[in-house]
């Protein structure tokens, strides 16, 4: 990797520090805003890695990830769907105006939709409000997700 | 308002029971520095910022936080 240009000692003047290429104001902590319609991982990937994002995959997350493999089921495909929803949900809080990424957005959240009513066919109410009229108040029936099979 | 979902965020498979492990757990959920205080936190500092994308972040952020108990 290319090292970035050096700002030569002490020609930032005193209230100011060096970071790589250019001087900045001392004290000040920043936070580079991430660019419009950043590259993403596929929803699998996303929830395996912790982020959608590449860019924002940090290198301590490599230890976890080799360790987990994640099973294909109804309920992890229904999970990783979610995930990225909730992904794109606080990526769009501070980039409302890309239009790609909310399109995106709203075709995810279109899919979980009919993904949630796949799952709630073969496992049973995701909330205690899903009608279940042929099986009854079927909210009450185990296992619960943090029961011994509840998530799988 | 709070809705559940009876599912988990990400999966879990329990193998084995660790009673010191599980302590340090539930600390890490709902202890002093736990992520249920951060949750609360990030709720109640929306009240005061005054920038629209900032509102709906921290309310985002904090909903999410809550769904620790996604680890429920």
């Amino acid at each position: 990797m290319e090292r970035p240009n050096q700002t030569p000692a002490g020609s930032c003047g005193a209230g100011m520090g060096t970071l790589p290429g250019s001087c900045a104001p001392l004290a000040f902590p920043y936070i580079p805003m991430q660019e419009q319609n950043p590259p993403r991982f596929s929803r699998a990937e996303a929830l395996q890695a912790g982020t959608l994002f590449p860019g924002l995959d940090l290198p301590f997350k490599a230890a976890i990830q080799a360790k987990t493999k994640l099973t294909n089921t109804a309920l992890v495909e229904l999970m990783a769907l979610d995930f990225a929803i909730k992904e794109l949900n606080l990526y769009l809080d501070t980039h409302a105006n890309d239009q790609e990424v909310l399109q995106l957005y709203w075709s995810y959240i279109k899919l979980a939709k009919e993904g949630r009513e796949k799952y709630e066919k073969m496992y049973g109410p995701l909330t205690s409000t899903d009608l279940t009229p042929e099986d009854g108040y079927a909210w009450l029936k185990d296992p619960w997700p943090w029961d011994v099979g509840g998530n799988d | 308002m709070f809705v559940y979902e009876k599912k988990l965020q990400y999966p879990v498979k329990v193998k084995n029971t660790n009673p010191k492990l599980a302590a340090a757990i539930i600390s890490q959920y709902g202890g002093p520095d736990g992520e249920l205080g951060a949750s609360l936190r990030y709720l109640s500092q929306r009240y005061s910022m005054p920038y629209a994308e900032l509102k709906g972040l921290l309310t985002d952020i904090g909903t999410e936080e809550s769904d620790q108990s996604g680890y429920q």
